[in-house]
């Protein structure tokens, strides 16, 4: 696995998924390899997985620093060559790209990758040298490739017509969710509501992808008509400021707690004490935070959008809004809160739907079964 | 030893471009000496023809970077293909790369197929004046192959000087300001190999021996 992000090291989503798979891969009998990026030069092996990192001097932009790591992520793929085998090289995300194709031409083994989110749709439009040649990664990560893993149904699809891949190139394998990690918080609602309050959580980083903007926008339509809702606004990323200062203009900044980055536990925690997880988001692969959400049993208020689609149903495990419509997040947040008995029991088919549809072994199955593919199309 | 093929490798090779003619002169005279000179670098199409004294294999690439260092970084792909290739059909003896835009694949070629490693700095980015946004990345890799080359070359007092900032062994940089500076790059070669060479025996040796502990230290067994 060839990944630039791997815990500690964790900024999106991509880290939690590249071990959890490894993890789970690795007790169904496999053997796996993790390469990824470091603070120091280290090798060790962890849950029965060995994790090499390399570490690469900063430059003035993200992807000439990129580009530095994947060439000593290609080195240190080399050396492992000389003691062991690879049966797959498996890329994760454009910034993988290079070092895996190279590996990928010493060595028979086939090439899988999994785009985890597109470029185009994360900044919304391919407007700089910088995009551009994340997106040509993307493309050449596709191209390369034998196999190419989706997240979702709607990134598949963009795939498939903006990079003209082949369909049967393309694998949909959702991602997974270790449910009982999510059930083990405890409530922290008397910390962080008054007895009357309902709290609703937000997570995830504060940027124009996560929606945050269109659910500020909606929280005064919210508290006009429930006023005990209080909102946590839960994630770092340099917008924090920015929204809470939109949250203060708005008038909202009294029932907006805006905590920056929490912790795993404390998230935990976070998700078994709240009546509803928003998700307002304008650009959503898959979104992770619903099914985290769901285990802990808390109905998810989310995007009609990408990964939200097939892990939220609605009016069963949670409700759909509208993208970037203020009202139609507003209306979402209010119906989902107005009936403790629905709520709950939202609540609990949701649960049961992350317990039986998105697992990681059900997950692990899915890639094994492109892994096979890719080594059969070689 | 006495190598007989050579993978040279630099980004651009054209009439009157400085490094492509230094790569002439050194592959010519090479031929004189029996030693066969590959040549590796970016073109518009992808040729391998012979051209005077070099086997040219040109590569074709057509994505863009952002910047020429990534533009450069992401050359390094197809450069490693085409080594490969070249690795695979012919017998070479050593790797020579020129400047930090051929580095990255020379050091990975280098370990992969267990080949010693030449390079020339033509110029390193500390004389250059450290003032291109890169400045720090380029120079973290030109300390990459200071590290790991059998010998580095430079033609310039003033290349040495800037490379003392490395604190490096005097006798790994060879400074050629002669005028018939071919026959002793070839004897870097020779050289190079030849203690590649003899390490390589000595594992083989050793693997060979693995499990008989008093052979593997040189002890009789009587």
């Amino acid at each position: 696995m060839l990944t630039w992000e791997y815990p500690p090291n964790k900024v999106g989503g991509v880290a939690a998924h590249v071990e959890d798979l490894s993890k789970t891969l690795n007790e169904m009998g496999h053997d796996i390899t993790v390469i990824t990026f470091g603070e120091e030069e280290e090798s060790e092996v962890k849950d029965g997985i060995e994790v090499h990192r390399i570490n690469a001097k900063e430059g003035p932009d993200i992807t000439s620093w990129v580009l530095m790591s994947n060439h000593r992520m290609q080195k240190k793929g080399v050396e492992l060559l000389k003691e062991k085998d690879f049966d797959i090289i498996h890329a994760h995300d454009w910034s993988a790209v290079p070092a895996a194709a190279s590996l990928k031409e010493v060595t028979d083994a086939p090439m899988v990758t999994t785009l985890h989110s597109l470029e185009r749709s994360r900044v919304g439009s391919i407007h700089s040298d910088m995009s551009k040649l994340i997106n040509d990664l993307e493309w050449y990560g596709a191209y390369e490739a034998d196999k190419v893993i989706t997240v979702g149904e709607d990134i598949r699809d963009e795939i498939l017509h903006h990079f003209s891949v082949p369909e049967e190139k393309l694998h949909h394998v959702p991602n997974g969710v270790f449910a009982d990690k999510f059930q083990k918080g405890n409530s922290v609602r008397d910390e962080i509501a008054l007895d009357w309050e309902i709290p609703v959580l937000f997570v995830g980083r504060l940027c124009h992808q996560k929606g945050v903007r269109h659910l500020i926008e909606a929280m005064p339509k919210v508290l006009d008509k429930k006023p005990e809702v209080k909102f946590i606004v839960a994630g770092g990323g340099g917008g924090v400021d920015h929204y809470r200062n939109m949250a203060e203009s708005i008038g909202v900044d009294d029932k907006a707690y805006f905590p920056g980055f929490v912790p795993d536990d404390q998230l935990i925690d976070l998700y078994n004490s709240v009546d509803a997880t928003v998700m307002p988001s304008v650009y959503e692969p898959f979104g992770i935070v619903a099914l985290e959400s769901m285990s802990a049993g808390t109905p998810v208020v989310g995007s009609h959008v990408g990964g939200i689609k097939q892990t939220v149903v609605h009016e069963w495990t949670g409700l759909h809004v509208e993208p970037a419509n203020p009202d139609s997040i507003a209306w979402g947040i209010e119906k989902a809160i107005s009936d403790p008995t629905w709520n709950d029991w939202m609540g609990k088919n949701g649960k049961k739907r992350a317990e039986e549809k998105f697992t990681w072994h059900r997950v692990a199955d899915m890639t094994l079964d492109v892994y096979d593919k890719a080594i059969k199309t070689k | 030893m006495s190598v007989e093929s050579v993978l040279m490798l630099t980004q651009k090779y054209s009439e009157g471009e400085k490094i492509s003619e230094y790569c002439q002169r050194l592959a010519s005279h090479l031929e004189d000496e029996g030693v066969e000179t590959h040549l590796v670098c970016f073109g518009d199409e992808d040729v391998d023809e012979k051209v005077g004294s070099v086997n040219l294999h040109k590569f074709s690439f057509k994505m863009h970077g952002d910047n020429y260092f990534s533009w450069s970084m992401l050359l390094q792909s197809r450069f490693m293909e085409k080594i490969d290739e070249i690795v695979e059909e012919e017998d070479v003896d050593v790797i020579h790369a020129n400047n930090w835009p051929t580095l990255p694949a020379s050091l990975t070629a280098s370990k992969l197929h267990e080949l010693p490693f030449v390079v020339t700095y033509h110029s390193i980015e500390e004389e250059r004046g450290m003032d291109n946004p890169h400045s720090h990345q380029i120079s973290d890799l030109e300390w990459e192959g200071i590290e790991e080359a059998s010998f580095i070359v430079v033609h310039k007092d003033k290349t040495k000087e800037a490379m003392e900032v490395y604190d490096l062994p005097e006798k790994k940089v060879k400074l050629l300001a002669n005028e018939d500076w071919e026959k002793d790059v070839k004897k870097l070669y020779d050289r190079a190999a030849q203690v590649n060479s003899n390490l390589q025996n000595m594992e083989k040796e050793a693997e060979d021996n693995h499990g008989n502990f008093d052979a593997y230290v040189g002890v009789s067994s009587e």
